[in-house]
């Protein structure tokens, strides 16, 4: 969706472009090339709205994954040709995706760009570009900001020896990452409730919580892990950039385009207008979800390889989702079915488990360090029983 | 020897307990085709005793052996705070968390963020810790899409 979205701002600047090196050729021929510019647009936009309501109509049929899920199983059960249908087209698909990715590797310039992109990954795994990239200071001081508004009046657990623990776990599964020099700062804070969050900057906060939920210290690096993931890869960012980045676009392109061709404003407009919506749609409700979903996916494979560059096992993170699914499973249940930001732990568990299984067992093993976790966080544990 | 244990394997300490959502196999040790102790069903509860990498040691009645711990499923521990509103966090695009659950109500009242800087850990007093617990640094790349892709899942994989 994002590349519709680029590709429309894309369009914008080489008709507006065209407009500036067409003033050479007589009026006329430049009334022509304007008006089949204008047609382009046209065109174009008519496009973009039709893409804009088909995009709503598949999210909004797509909004009860849970009910859907129950009666496509229904339907399966009730049906065996539909049951055998649904195999045979899984694994169509999957002999697709062999196939497409049998014909990549033998193409050695596809694997030449992909090795280029790899390490472009390892230098920057944000890949994130913008014209407003942000500093590291400017970039902390706006994650400081998010944080305040946030926390509001909740308090830090003041506990200097459990705050310098999770400090030293915390900096030194950060060191392991691509941000190392960041103010990275991890705050435990006084809540019940079971939880950890990033805000750009290098500020992790983790709940006490979480920390009387977890056993080991593994659990804990591969949790920071997560949220100094989400840091890494400008998870926060990437919306602010992409929003900034749009309207600096759309408000040069209406000044290039009032300079030189104000007939298309009205065009523009509309278009301007319906890319907005579009950015809004996005920004929202079932399309931000799925980002989300994958965003949280890649932070729970980042958290453990992380964990693991830090000597630890990757099987940390596991054992963390699995006590967090069982923690919140009361919680889910009185919860009817909705489209929730965060995908099921229980999906988050069998895709990390999965990703760690298609490695061989001695690059997924390390530190578990469970005797150290629980001496740190014994008066959180003696509190809580 | 319970050091050697304590050393290679993850002792759980308080008596947890979970079940398993589907029929399983209950093997003798941690490794894929290791002989088969007792076929256990879907629902039956079991006593947690260690962990080991991807396999988890459990005693359900009057066997033990080792199942994958991607199939258990821990029981809800007893709950003391009560569920927090949810959803607030949808309003805070730049917010990751580790759950959706949300914690704060987004109060304009700003806390103290100088105590967060209190502990004033640097990344060398990290690396003084690391050395300590005996933690070394190694070095491995993410996994990138291209990796995953090639995970043969089963139809039913997120079926519980």
């Amino acid at each position: 969706m994002n590349k519709r979205l680029s590709v429309a701002v894309a369009l914008v600047f080489v008709l507006v472009a065209g407009c500036g090196v067409s003033r050479g050729p007589s009026s006329e021929q430049m009334r022509a090339q304007q008006e089949m510019m204008q047609q382009q647009m046209q065109m174009r936009t008519d496009e973009l709205e039709t893409q804009m309501r088909e995009m709503q109509e598949k999210m909004e049929t797509a909004n009860q994954p849970r009910e859907r899920a129950t009666t496509a199983e229904n339907e399966a059960s009730a049906n065996p040709d539909l049951a055998r249908q649904r195999r045979e087209q899984m694994q169509e698909a999957k002999r697709q995706r062999e196939e497409s990715l049998r014909e990549m590797r033998s193409d050695p310039d596809t694997m030449q760009a992909l090795e280029e992109h790899k390490k472009m990954m390892r230098a920057n795994p944000s890949g994130v570009q913008s014209e407003f990239n942000l500093g590291d200071r400017e970039e902390a001081a706006l994650g400081l900001e998010m944080a305040a508004s946030l926390l509001g009046d909740q308090k830090l657990v003041e506990d200097p020896a459990l705050a310098q623990y999770v400090n030293r776990v915390g900096m030194w599964v950060a060191q392991q990452s691509e941000r190392p020099g960041l103010p990275w700062q991890f705050g435990v804070i006084d809540s019940d409730s079971v939880n950890a969050f990033a805000v750009p900057g290098g500020y992790v906060f983790v709940t006490r919580g979480m920390l009387g939920l977890l056993e080991s210290e593994s659990e804990l690096a591969g949790v920071l892990g997560h949220e100094i993931s989400h840091v890494v890869r400008k998870h926060h960012l990437r919306w602010i950039y992409m929003n900034r980045d749009m309207q600096a676009s759309s408000s040069r392109a209406k000044a290039s385009i009032r300079k030189f061709n104000p007939k298309m404003l009205g065009e523009f407009d509309r278009m301007d207008r319906l890319m907005a919506q579009q950015a809004a749609f996005m920004n929202s409700g079932p399309m931000r979800a799925n980002l989300t979903r994958s965003e949280e996916m890649q932070a729970d494979n980042d958290g453990a390889v992380l964990a693991w560059r830090a000597g630890y096992e990757c099987w940390g993170l596991v054992s963390a989702l699995q006590r967090f699914e069982a923690w919140q499973r009361p919680r889910r249940d009185a919860t009817p079915a909705k489209v929730a930001d965060h995908p099921e732990p229980i999906q988050r568990l069998k895709m990390l488990d999965a990703t760690l299984r298609s490695r061989p067992e001695k690059e997924t093993l390390g530190e578990v360090g469970d005797e150290r976790y629980l001496g740190a966080t014994r008066v959180i544990k003696s509190a809580a029983n | 020897m319970p050091f050697l244990i304590g050393v290679c394997a993850n002792v759980v300490a308080g008596g947890e307990s979970g079940y398993l959502p589907k029929a399983a196999d209950l093997l003798d040790g941690p490794v894929a085709g290791a002989k088969v102790v007792a076929k256990l069903s879907s629902k039956q509860s079991a006593e947690i005793l260690v962990r080991k990498g991807s396999w988890t040691r459990i005693r359900t009645g009057n066997a033990s052996g080792w199942v994958r711990t991607i199939d258990l499923r821990l029981d809800a521990p007893l709950q003391t705070a009560k569920p927090a509103p949810r959803a607030k966090s949808s309003s805070h695009s730049g917010i990751r968390g580790f759950s959706e659950e949300d914690l704060f109500s987004g109060s304009s009242a700003p806390v103290a963020m100088d105590r967060l800087k209190h502990p004033g850990i640097s990344a060398k007093d990290a690396a003084v810790f690391a050395r300590s617990a005996g933690l070394k640094a190694r070095k491995r790349d993410y996994f990138e899409g291209g990796d995953y892709i090639t995970l043969d899942l089963p139809d039913d994989f997120f079926d519980e």
